[in-house]
């Protein structure tokens, strides 16, 4: 069974046997979580999404290989089966352990960004396009402004702590990005950017929202993206 | 040969090979991404060119170190924490025992398990102590020197093979691997086993320490070769 035909109810039960065979034999796996929050302009909650993220790209994967090998591919030889680099969003490739060399959780380097800003960070868009593993780069962007099709991305924000009961590490990264077009605006795609360091801009989640999310002239969109590892 | 062994984390209590599969399984239905590791020993008689003992075994003791590397790679956060090494905090632990957080550290592309030949401070490192593994372990407990005196093995360079890519199983292979000879003059009993990467500035930091299952004799002129085998998870499709 494909995850997108799984009820919820079994992929929960997935999920928490995932974890205990993780705790158990000692593989870290890392989990990815997946909220939108609509508020109206009178700061009323219209709509609560929560899932899990379902849509790690090849990028992430070979993030996470190539970091752990210490290994990666040399641009040059291309992106896809074999290869071991990350396509950025301008379809430029780079190497895939090209990792943080600056501050992670400081100016608008890791998944933190600035206000009005859309090369990284939590970016929303409106293809609905299936999701697909060689994403690299949000479908249709929904570019910062208060012009019609447009909204306002704010400075993305991140906390981090441990939960003690279940043993994760989390970290979560949130965006509000407010719609003062005067019009409503169908949200069908979310992706995480990833920001290592200069000029270099990693897809490493697309989601696709299924019948999209209608956020009214006036309201707001926050976005979150957890991350949990589930420590031994 | 006297032995050859192949074993998971099947022996001594530890997880059974099933429940790696139930995982992958899991991993491949839940669309995560999962890696796995391999230590492989071979003894060899210098003398005559001999292979006298093969081991394989499932490396099944990535440290807090790692875990703590793994979380700030992905989840975007630097480890700035230089208080505790315990739950809720992300730091790193040094195998000389001192803590360190800083948001360079991050910086694993410099990160390196390929050391020189005679260094004994990182790459694959092996010791004589079997006390029990913990995901605190941030270093050997009884590690073999390097030089050719009693007790001590002969490290040569940790090395690294290059990346392949399975097209059927649809995963990557990375090996690193090292040679070590005995000049002591005596046998040495190697029961452990481990992974320690090396930062620039002199951090030495332990990812896996493994205790072997069946412990591995190796003589005097004999050589032992390790291999650290890291495989990828399988590739959606």
């Amino acid at each position: 069974m494909r995850l997108r035909d799984m009820p919820e109810d079994v992929e929960l039960r997935k999920r928490e046997r995932l974890r205990v065979l993780c705790q158990k034999l000692k593989i870290p796996v890392v989990e990815a979580r997946l909220r939108l929050v609509v508020t109206d302009k009178n700061g009323r909650e219209v709509s609560y999404l929560e899932r899990f993220s379902h849509s790690y790209t090849r990028n992430f994967y070979n993030r996470l290989t190539g970091c752990t090998f210490l290994r990666e591919s040399p641009p040059a030889s291309g992106f896809g089966d074999g290869v071991l680099t990350v396509k950025q969003t301008s379809g430029a490739l780079a190497g895939a352990n090209t990792l943080a060399r600056e501050r992670l959780e400081d100016r608008n380097y890791g998944y933190r960004q600035y206000a009005s800003q859309t090369v990284s960070s939590i970016l929303l868009g409106t293809d609905n396009t299936a999701e697909s593993f060689e994403d690299y780069k949000i479908g249709i962007l929904i570019p910062d402004g208060s012009g019609a099709g447009q909204m306002e991305y704010q400075t993305s924000s991140f906390t981090e702590g441990w939960d003690v009961g279940s043993r994760y590490y989390w970290s979560l990264w949130e965006r509000d990005i407010d719609n003062l077009s005067g019009g409503s605006i169908t949200v069908y795609e979310i992706a995480l950017v990833f920001r290592p360091y200069s000029a270099i801009y990693i897809t490493v989640i697309r989601d696709v929202i299924a019948g999209g999310q209608v956020v009214t002239n006036g309201a707001q969109l926050t976005v979150q993206y957890e991350f949990r590892l589930t420590y031994p | 040969m006297d032995s050859v062994a192949e074993t998971g984390c099947g022996g001594w209590g530890q997880p059974p090979d099933s429940d790696y599969k139930e995982l992958k399984e899991l991993c491949r239905e839940l669309e995560l991404p999962l890696l796995e590791h391999f230590w492989n020993l071979e003894v060899v008689d210098l003398r005559t060119g001999e292979v006298v003992d093969q081991y394989r075994q499932r490396c099944c003791s990535w440290t807090r170190n790692m875990y703590n590397g793994t979380m700030c790679q992905h989840g975007g956060i630097c480890a700035t924490d230089q208080t505790t090494f315990d739950d809720d905090h992300l730091n790193y632990k040094r195998t000389d025992g001192s803590l360190y957080g800083s948001i360079a550290y991050a910086l694993r592309r410099i990160f390196s398990y390929l050391s020189l030949r005679g260094d004994d401070e990182y790459g694959i490192l092996v010791g004589t102590d079997d006390a029990a593994e913990s995901f605190e372990d941030y270093t050997l407990i009884a590690k073999v020197g390097q030089g050719v005196g009693a007790g001590q093995l002969y490290y040569y360079k940790t090395e690294t093979s290059l990346l392949s890519w399975s097209a059927g199983a649809r995963k990557f292979t990375c090996t690193y691997r090292r040679f070590m000879n005995n000049y002591s003059g005596g046998n040495i009993v190697v029961r452990e086993i481990a992974m320690v990467g090396y930062w620039p500035a002199s951090y030495y930091v332990l990812d896996a320490r493994d205790v072997l299952v069946s412990p591995v004799t190796v003589q005097h002129y004999h050589q032992l070769r390790t291999q650290y085998e890291m495989e990828s998870v399988v590739f959606p499709s």
